[in-house]
């Protein structure tokens, strides 16, 4: 017999622990961080140290990205006139132009044969994966602060509603 | 020397982005309704020409291009540093205007109420233009 399917998790408690949204954290903030150092190292140094692993882990982001998104798209439609939503959609933007100018950028390294020191990637294109990712990094966090900021201020407001019946 | 036309517009828009940064945070110090388009505006302008333009700059200077041996090895960190800057400052901004815009529909002033997180906040972006603007200068001046 089939071992029973874990619940879907229903709670923001619950989604903020899930494994799919840990892992999407993780690589998201091997993607931020490997980035950074290329665009760094590529300018002051002249090297890319960490080209390859932010390459081989923006795989495994987008295939993770596209379920969270689905998921998440699932649950929060239809879009509504409200901010946390403006925001989703532009870091929702971003994301994808970011994986989708990453990928053209990687494409122009593979074709090189992925050489260690290569690091003259057309610049426009660069630049536009540059701006984008920062964009996403923005846009991520400002999405996610305003949905639990506003969770927050409902949570106080209902415990100040019930503290005031309770009197 | 010959300074690209879209050296200067960037160099000067910049100071009018400074400058709708400290209308949209002076506003909220200052207890008066948010300026949200204002604020998006500013934040989508600053990073798709602004910083899309210090970007494309960024890449040409980097290894594997022309440009990048005719800049010294000091300009190019310094280059670097901006970068990350003006990253963090545009980041922090876009966050705290958010939290700003959401606090104020409560009846919190986000910027008023947070003091030393505001000038800390003004200190860096300030040093963000001020490096950007001083690249300017080093790069087409001297």
């Amino acid at each position: 017999m089939a071992a029973p399917k874990p619940p879907r998790p229903t709670t923001r408690a619950q989604r903020l622990r899930s494994p799919l949204l840990i892992a999407l954290w993780a690589l998201f903030a091997i993607e931020a961080l490997t980035g950074i150092i290329v665009f760094f190292a590529r300018l002051a140094v002249g090297r890319a140290p960490t080209v390859s692993l932010h390459w081989y882990a923006g795989y495994a982001f987008t295939l993770v990205y596209a379920i969270y998104q689905i998921q998440h798209w699932n649950r929060v439609q239809p879009l509504r006139a409200r901010l946390d939503h403006v925001l989703g959609v532009v870091a929702t933007s971003s994301l994808v132009i970011t994986q989708v100018s990453g990928y053209w950028v990687g494409w122009e390294w593979f074709m090189r044969g992925r050489p260690m020191g290569y690091t003259a990637f057309p610049p426009a294109l660069s630049a536009t994966h540059n701006v984008m990712s920062m964009l996403a990094m923005t846009f991520v966090g400002a999405h996610l602060g305003a949905v639990l900021l506003r969770e927050s201020r409902a949570r106080a407001a209902k415990r100040s509603d019930h503290e005031a019946g309770l009197r | 020397m010959n300074i690209p036309a879209f050296s200067w517009f960037s160099a000067i828009s910049e100071l009018f982005v400074t400058a709708g940064v400290l209308y949209v945070v002076l506003r909220n110090w200052n207890r008066k309704p948010f300026p949200f388009p204002l604020f998006l505006a500013v934040s989508l302008f600053e990073a798709l020409v602004n910083v899309m333009y210090m970007a494309n700059r960024a890449a040409e200077a980097s290894a594997g291009h022309p440009v990048a041996h005719t800049i010294p090895a000091s300009m190019k960190i310094f280059f670097a540093v901006h970068g990350l800057l003006s990253l963090l400052a545009y980041l922090v901004f876009v966050i705290l205007g958010v939290f700003a815009y959401q606090e104020q529909k409560a009846g919190r002033w986000f910027f008023r109420d947070r003091p030393a997180l505001t000038w800390t906040f003004l200190i860096v972006w300030t040093i963000s233009i001020v490096t950007g603007e001083a690249i300017f200068v080093m790069r087409y001046f001297f």
